[in-house]
């Protein structure tokens, strides 16, 4: 026998459904602020143009990838290879554009290898993505366990086609793409203008932007879209609230989640491509460890570990508050070793909040 | 078998008379409510040490909600339950099982990975010191246990390698093992065949005169008959037969669990039913391994096919295996308008013309934390679209609306969240998003299940509406006055096969029930 819960008046749910639905957003902003205002109290160079430049650019290559992530978590499933698709993905970058031909430098080759240095990887993510899928769905495998088989398997690769050395001398012009800043943006930066003159206006600077955070705002913004705005979206979230109900809906729920994990894919590759074109440089380490992180920041984003819940751009968020807290132990001083102590630690309160949220959900 | 005598020919002696010996439970005025649905208005139900009381009635007549009080699950509102002369009042199951009421479920929930012994003496495992398991004196034990009941089984066997029957009587062994008072088994027999039910029978009588008390809970009514000494019959929350087996016979039984004799719910002809027509849906051996035999029906426009049978027959397991969506390989075919229906895939199965409304709302219907908009639109995103999947979000609104008013859901609005519904709301708000993929063939698993009587009305004036629309629906249900109310004919289900089929005059609440509590349709009577 199953349990009715009486008729209730129309008013007072949708309140508390909006409050609830917005809850673990003002929650994150709040920590957030709290971080910001914490930082800038204990080093007045936090807020400095010099280190939010820094920052973003540091947190491109997250941020576009954690997009990604966000998209298969939501569809109920983890991808933590991520990290070495983005070391694979660059290291074709640079392999192609530095190795392939011989020529006395990088700049040298003609424009179409350099071109296909950054096409050709980008289809590196989505491959796998689509091989990991298919074990998945065929084999009714959880992503994570052959995510993780893929996480040795393309890191070896990466050593294969480095030979584990560096490739430097990444071409001229892809550099200049990664290193530009073509526009600008007025943000609240001018700190040390606003507190020599004290006019509010002064705090505004026309600040240049990283071109490879417009990447990632390109990213965010069509992640957006899709999930909010077009039926793949809707159905990504039908199928990780509810595999059954979706497949019962005619949603054919195996392609569904290897469309995801080739996207997630996809993310992975371009930000191997963009953080090639950030250094200038390919390090056989590149994207080392990144999963974790990314999967932190889509946690402490809010978006859920069962799936079927979450939000593209509420990503960001969590993004930027793992950059901040590395970011932070840099401004003090604190040794580097401690940084995986404090992201560890993040992550682990995220997913308590989380837990304790469900459960008073639940309870209610 | 026998199904007019009240006493059939193959009965078990009982032990003594049930009114010498003292009541080993007695409880008194139960009630308990679900919100606004009264379960259990004022039950009266004792158990006599050494006797075996039968618990029947329709689904929802409070028999699982009753048995549960006994087993400490819930607490009852008011009433008072007393055990061995004693009140006792408990609070959690597991008082319930110190004192020694031990509750036997109907699905089989033994760890299929271990073996026999392992689950025999699960958490009660014979150690030295550290908890290192005494393999051999475990093994013994076990063995012991199995040979004192006769159950042919090795401790070593592993439990998944088991036929059913056997691991039923695992089961009940395992509840015996730990000295109950009083054994209450939920559907013993449903799972089982013809013959393994004899054993199992066996098994429950010989324990019930080592001086167990038990209570079986049945839709079985020939085995209750067989088996029991004492009868509890409940309709609508109250106990409406509470006596000896042998004073009562199984028409009055049947009798007694549906009540009112009259059918005051008639159900309406329905006009313009050509029967040379191609029929709209055929269905040919559609089988499902273990749970389906050989299924074949034919379903015409504007018609409701009826389904019903007990739990356990595969009822479900029909409905989910006729819209492509079985658990396991089917074999079989269905044809929608002649033409065949890929199988296995239930997006194959929407796009040719059949929509199915799950039993289980919870788990396989509703998206509680979605809004209306995404649970109605959800099959029908495409529709709703534009060019690159775009989503029309006027047009979904729309359609909800619409929707809404149709089907007069009461809700706050387009935008709110399911679960904010009450059941039967959420219902109609799962009819609206099947009828809006314009189905030709509409399966119903279940579409009262767990309303309130309102919304049950609401819902079956839905069902005949779209009847009347000329879908041909197949109303799969365990309710008999939806099948008497709405349906043209009834299929009877026993076991997995289809075992009969009634029509006219012949769908009526008593001949319902007695063909599927015996497994067989009789012939027209007088």
């Amino acid at each position: 026998m199953t349990t009715l819960s009486a008729p209730k008046s129309a008013a007072a749910p949708r309140l508390l459904a909006s409050l609830n639905r917005s809850y673990s957003l003002i929650q994150a902003l709040g920590v957030l602020l709290i971080l910001i205002v914490a930082m800038q109290i204990a080093n007045d160079r936090f807020l400095s143009p010099a280190n939010v430049g820094n920052l973003l650019g540091q947190m491109a290559v997250m941020l576009i990838v954690a997009a990604g992530m966000t998209i298969v978590m939501i569809a109920g499933e983890f991808d933590v290879s991520v990290g070495s698709v983005v070391g694979l993905s660059a290291a074709g970058a640079g392999w192609i554009m530095v190795r392939w031909m011989p020529a006395p430098n990088a700049d040298a080759h003609p424009w179409w290898v350099i071109a296909l240095g950054l096409v050709a990887p980008l289809f590196i993510g989505p491959l796998l993505g689509a091989f990991v899928g298919f074990i998945v769905t065929k084999a009714r495998i959880p992503s994570f366990i052959v995510t993780l088989g893929m996480l040795m398997v393309a890191r070896s690769l990466t050593l294969v086609v480095t030979q584990g050395q560096p490739i430097p001398d990444i071409p001229h012009v892809i550099r200049l793409f990664g290193q530009g800043r073509w526009v600008q943006l007025p943000l609240p930066v001018g700190f040390s203008a606003y507190e020599s003159s004290g006019s509010l206006p002064d705090l505004l600077v026309w600040f240049p932007i990283q071109n490879i955070v417009w990447v990632a705002a390109i990213v965010y913004a069509a992640g957006w879209f899709v999930m909010e705005r077009t039926t793949f979206g809707k159905r990504v979230y039908a199928v990780g609230s509810n595999r059954t109900v979706a497949t019962l809906s005619g949603i054919r729920a195996d392609r569904l989640k290897t469309q995801c994990l080739m996207i997630v894919g996809f993310t992975a590759s371009l930000a191997g491509v963009v953080s090639v074109s950030r250094l200038g440089a390919v390090s056989p380490n590149t994207g080392e460890g990144l999963e974790f992180e990314v999967i932190a920041a889509v946690v402490i984003g809010g978006t859920g570990l069962y799936g079927g819940q979450g939000k593209i751009l509420r990503t960001i968020i969590g993004v930027i508050i793992i950059a901040l807290t590395r970011n932070f132990l840099n401004l003090a001083r604190i040794e580097i070793f401690w940084q995986g102590f404090a992201t560890g630690t993040i992550i682990l309160a995220a997913v308590l909040l989380e837990a304790l949220q469900r459960r008073i959900s639940d309870r209610r | 078998m026998s199904q007019q005598s009240a006493i059939a020919p193959g009965r078990f002696e009982a032990s003594a008379a049930p009114a010498a010996r003292p009541a080993l439970l007695d409880c008194e005025g139960l009630t308990l409510s679900f919100g606004a649905v009264r379960a259990l208005r004022g039950v009266g139900f004792s158990v006599a040490a050494g006797t075996v009381r039968g618990l029947v009635g329709e689904n929802g007549a409070g028999k699982s909600t009753l048995a549960k009080i006994i087993a400490g699950v819930h607490a009852p509102d008011s009433g008072t339950i007393r055990f061995e002369s004693r009140a006792v009042r408990f609070t959690g199951a597991e008082q319930a099982l110190a004192k020694g009421i031990v509750t036997v479920h109907q699905d089989i929930n033994l760890i299929q990975t271990m073996s026999v012994a392992e689950n025999l003496l699960l958490n009660n495992e014979p150690t030295y010191r550290f908890g290192i398991i005494r393999g051999k004196t475990m093994r013994a034990a076990a063995q012991r246990l199995l040979e004192t009941y006769e159950i042919p089984v090795d401790p070593d066997d592993t439990v998944g390698s088991l036929p059913n029957d056997l691991k039923k009587m695992v089961q009940i062994v395992k509840a015996v093992s730990r000295d109950p008072r009083i054994l209450i088994l939920d559907e013993p027999t449903s799972s089982l065949t013809e013959a393994q039910v004899r054993v199992a029978l066996k098994l429950i009588r010989r324990l019930a005169s080592q001086g167990v008390g038990f209570v079986l809970i049945s839709h079985f009514l020939t085995e209750i008959f067989e088996v029991c000494d004492d009868l509890t019959v409940m309709r609508d929350g109250e106990a409406v037969y509470d006596g000896p087996v042998a004073a009562t016979t199984l028409p009055q039984v049947v009798a007694a669990m549906v009540g009112r004799s009259v059918d005051a719910a008639r159900r309406k002809t329905r006009v313009g039913r050509d029967a040379d027509e191609t029929p709209l849906m055929i269905v040919e051996n559609l089988g499902v391994p273990g749970f389906l035999h050989d299924i074949a029906f034919t379903l015409r426009r504007g018609e409701v096919l009826g389904v019903t049978g007990l739990a356990g027959s595969g009822l479900g397991e029909l409905a989910r295996a006729v819209f492509g969506a079985s658990a396991r390989k089917a074999s079989g075919r269905v044809l929608i308008e002649g033409r065949p229906v890929p199988g296995g895939d239930p997006a194959a199965s929407l796009a040719a013309g059949i929509a199915l409304l799950t039993s289980d709302r919870l788990r396989e219907g509703i998206l509680p934390d979605f809004t209306l908009i995404d649970n109605i639109c959800l099959p029908i995103l495409s529709r709703l679209s534009r060019i690159g999947g775009a989503l029309d979000f006027a047009a979904m609104a729309a359609t909800t609306t619409r929707n809404i008013e149709r089907l007069g859901v009461r809700a706050p609005g387009a935008f709110a969240l399911a679960r904010q519904l009450s059941g039967g709301n959420q219902q109609k708000v799962l009819f609206a998003k099947w009828l809006e993929t314009q189905p030709k063939a509409f399966v119903m698993d279940e579409p009262t299940i767990g309303v309130d009587v309102g919304a049950k009305e609401e819902i079956r004036a839905i069902i005949d509406e779209i009847a009347a629309a000329g879908v041909g629906i197949l109303l799969v249900t365990t309710e008999l006055d939806e099948l008497v109310l709405l349906c043209d004919r009834v299929l009877i289900m026993f076991r997995g096969a289809i075992v009969g089929e009634l029509s006219g005059e012949r769908v009526q609440r008593e001949t319902i029930l007695r063909a599927s509590a015996c497994g067989e349709v009789q012939a027209v009577d007088a």
